[in-house]
């Protein structure tokens, strides 16, 4: 599923980037394919959302968010 | 030797910068381009060696233009600027992504000094980290705890230092036979940061231990995100700030008038009359005055942004206001220039380097003029207090504070609208996102807010300074000098006069004064404005204020000063008096409704400010911006003008 599909607090999977450049950017910043995350914010009125791994929280524009594929973790 | 400092952002990297360097440190330019370069000298046992300060990435590959700097640095190993020994901060409490541009720049071969920074945090969210296992997997750097924020390690720093700047010993490589790839190359990099990533993790596994903790989530956060109260704590914090900025800076800037107008009577008295004095006490010393006058808003407005920077919540402000801007061609990163550019455009611009994305910052700095700045404040205050009566709406709302908001508001809405304009005619050049770490939220270092306050008074000085003392030496040498044969043929008309004949002898002596005034160099220029600018109510005094604000804004009451001044009997009447009993030559008031709002209105959009054109020149390293920002805030302010004269 997308990441926006997740709801708030919702943890997931990182499965693909379908944008090469953003998918190396998130690379460096050690979100790779396979990395767990957590969805901790959502900005008002569909704007950015943060997600969170290991010790960084990172945000991303709603409509970047659209190129992640994740898994829901139960 | 060349000592670089390297970290990611929000590792203490500036912290430690401070620390080490104090008040030493001077802000430059990379040569060729406009990033800041903040460098220091030390002395270390008898040799000298400068470090400087890399902006904060998170990899030698760069997300914006002001990161490519650093690779290009690193690109080239005979480079001005490639460093002979990197210092490396990183943040304890996050190992695995710090450690990715350590394993970079030690696979570069660079000797290095590694800073493990704020282990207090670390430890609090239960994570142990081994040492002397780290130490031995890296046994070609020494690593070094500290807590820049305190100040606690800064000895063990220089003993590294000075250990490494003997045996400048590197690190076996990470990535076997590792070179830095292309910029174009995204696979590459990508695959990079997978293999290192990997490396790193397992690496970690014998020197970190993450405790479970309960897992926290942040209530503040939550808060200051919430679609009513983000915004509501965020216009608040803004009212609170711009009321302090406005009541405190009310009392030094009196002391600096006061200071300066002491000055100028002391000189006068101290040097002998003439030319020197002169220039001395009527253009230097007001020119000089011109320039202090602002140091007290932007020396406030910027203590308060360093501290909301320092605690990490302005990354909120761009997390939530990002999508508000949005629409507009802006960037949530926007916020903070144009926020800025209310105290001054200059640092303000200057501060929209930090927008990745080429078309958002153009068209931040491209609007951030038309957010109203200080030097429009004694303009718009000598015009409300002409025109504006001193009455009370609806008993509580004072007219003239209404009209000051709603001038800050039409420069605020006409921003948003010309950005608008700008974000379907430009064409975005490359691809690139919203990136942003949102950091834990911390206590401000003061020392870094202290230092921030000096570099932007320090930037103002220099930048803006120059020009506004130059210009009010020209100025003054304009209004003061003129062509003789005309000015005598002018004196021995009014002198055949009757109304001069019939005049007292005080009376006589001003009439003399103004036209002396008019026949100057400068009332000449003003004169010969007329026809242009008389549709929008305006007589060749106000001509030559426009003309001669045309540098600074805040020059135009500097002016009118001067040309009501030459008025010497009417000396004891404060300029506001003169001003507002001025007639035209038909008898009508020069100063009504619609004159002093159309004029208030054409300040609120010309780019009437040199230092604004020659940053804009500089950031966008090209005349196009800065002509295409005078001719269209140019139009808008002499259509704006008309309207208003029309309609009030």
């Amino acid at each position: 599923m997308k990441l926006n599909l997740l709801s708030l607090g919702q943890s997931a999977i990182l499965k693909s980037i379908s944008n090469p450049l953003f998918s190396t950017k998130l690379a460096e910043l050690g979100l790779i394919e396979g990395t767990r995350f957590s969805l901790i914010l959502k900005a008002p009125f569909n704007g950015p959302i943060a997600i969170h791994f290991g010790n960084t929280t990172l945000s991303i524009r709603s409509e970047e968010a659209n190129y992640l594929l994740v898994d829901k973790v139960k | 030797m060349r000592i670089a400092l390297f970290g990611n952002p929000n590792t203490g990297k500036s912290s430690l910068f401070n620390l080490l360097t104090g008040l030493k440190q001077k802000t430059a330019n990379f040569p060729g381009v406009t990033v800041e370069k903040k460098e220091a000298k030390f002395e270390r046992n008898g040799e000298m060696h400068s470090l400087f300060d890399v902006p904060g990435i998170y990899s030698v590959y760069p997300r914006s233009k002001e990161e490519e700097v650093v690779y290009d640095i690193l690109k080239n190993p005979s480079d001005l600027n490639y460093p002979e020994l990197g210092i490396v901060i990183i943040d304890a409490a996050n190992l695995q992504r710090n450690l990715y541009l350590f394993t970079q720049l030690s696979d570069l071969q660079i000797p290095l000094v590694l800073v493990l920074n704020m282990q207090d945090i670390a430890a609090k969210k239960g994570i142990e980290i081994d040492l002397a296992t780290f130490q031995k997997q890296i046994p070609n750097t020494p690593i070094v705890l500290m807590n820049a924020r305190v100040g606690l390690g800064k000895n063990r720093l220089l003993e590294a230092i000075d250990l490494q700047i003997k045996e400048k010993k590197v690190n076996p490589m990470f990535l076997e036979g590792y070179q830095m790839l292309s910029l174009e190359d995204i696979a590459a990099q990508k695959k990079e940061a997978e293999d290192r990533y990997k490396k790193i993790d397992f690496w970690l596994e014998e020197v970190v231990t993450q405790k479970p903790l309960p897992q926290s989530k942040s209530k503040l956060d939550a808060m200051l995100t919430h679609p009513f109260f983000g915004y509501a704590i965020f216009s608040l914090i803004l009212f609170v700030i711009f009321q302090c900025v406005f009541t405190l800076s009310a009392y030094p800037m009196e002391w600096i008038e006061i200071a300066i107008q002491k000055a100028a009577n002391a000189s006068r008295n101290a040097l002998p009359p003439g030319v020197f004095t002169d220039l001395i006490c009527s253009g230097v010393l007001p020119g000089l005055g011109g320039v202090f006058i602002f140091i007290p808003q932007i020396a406030l407005l910027f203590f308060f942004i360093a501290i909301l920077e320092e605690t990490g919540y302005l990354t909120r402000v761009v997390f939530i206001m990002d999508r508000i801007v949005k629409p507009f061609g802006l960037n949530g990163r926007s916020i903070v220039p144009l926020l800025s550019s209310m105290a001054c455009a200059i640092p303000g611009i200057m501060a929209t380097r930090t927008i990745p994305s080429w078309k958002e910052r153009t068209i931040t700095l491209f609007v951030a003029p038309l957010m109203s700045c200080s030097a429009r404040i004694p303009v718009f205050t000598l015009l409300i207090s002409l025109v504006i009566p001193k009455e009370r709406i609806l008993g509580i709302f004072q007219l003239q504070g209404l009209v000051l908001f709603a001038l800050y508001f039409l420069g605020m809405f006409s921003a948003l609208a010309v950005a608008w304009v700008m974000k379907q005619l430009l064409k975005e050049k490359n691809q690139n996102f919203l990136l942003m770490e949102l950091p834990d939220f911390k206590a401000p270092v003061w020392r870094n807010v202290g230092i921030t306050v000096l570099d932007k008074i320090k930037l103002f000085t220099f930048e803006a300074g120059k020009i506004i003392v130059a210009i009010s030496i020209v100025l003054w040498a304009l209004s003061s000098h003129g062509p003789t044969t005309e000015k005598k043929q002018a004196l021995s008309c009014l002198h055949k006069t009757s109304r001069y004949q019939k005049a007292s002898m005080t009376e006589k002596q001003s009439m003399v004064e103004s036209v002396k005034l008019e026949h100057s160099y400068i009332g000449i220029f003003g004169k010969t404005l007329v026809p242009v600018i008389k549709p929008l109510g305006y007589d060749w005094k106000i001509g030559i204020g426009l003309i001669t604000s045309f540098a600074a804004r805040e020059v135009f009451v500097g002016s009118m000063a001067t040309i009501y001044a030459a008025n010497e009997t009417e000396n004891n009447l404060s300029l506001r008096t003169k001003m507002k009993r001025d007639r035209h030559e038909n008898g009508t008031l020069v100063y009504d409704l619609g004159t002093g709002i159309s004029l208030m209105v054409f300040y609120v959009y010309a780019l009437q400010c040199m230092s604004t054109l020659a940053v804009v020149k500089r950031e966008t390293k090209s005349w196009k911006w800065p002509i295409l920002q005078t001719l269209t805030y140019g139009g808008m302010a002499y259509l704006m003008a008309f309207l208003c004269q029309i309609v009030f």
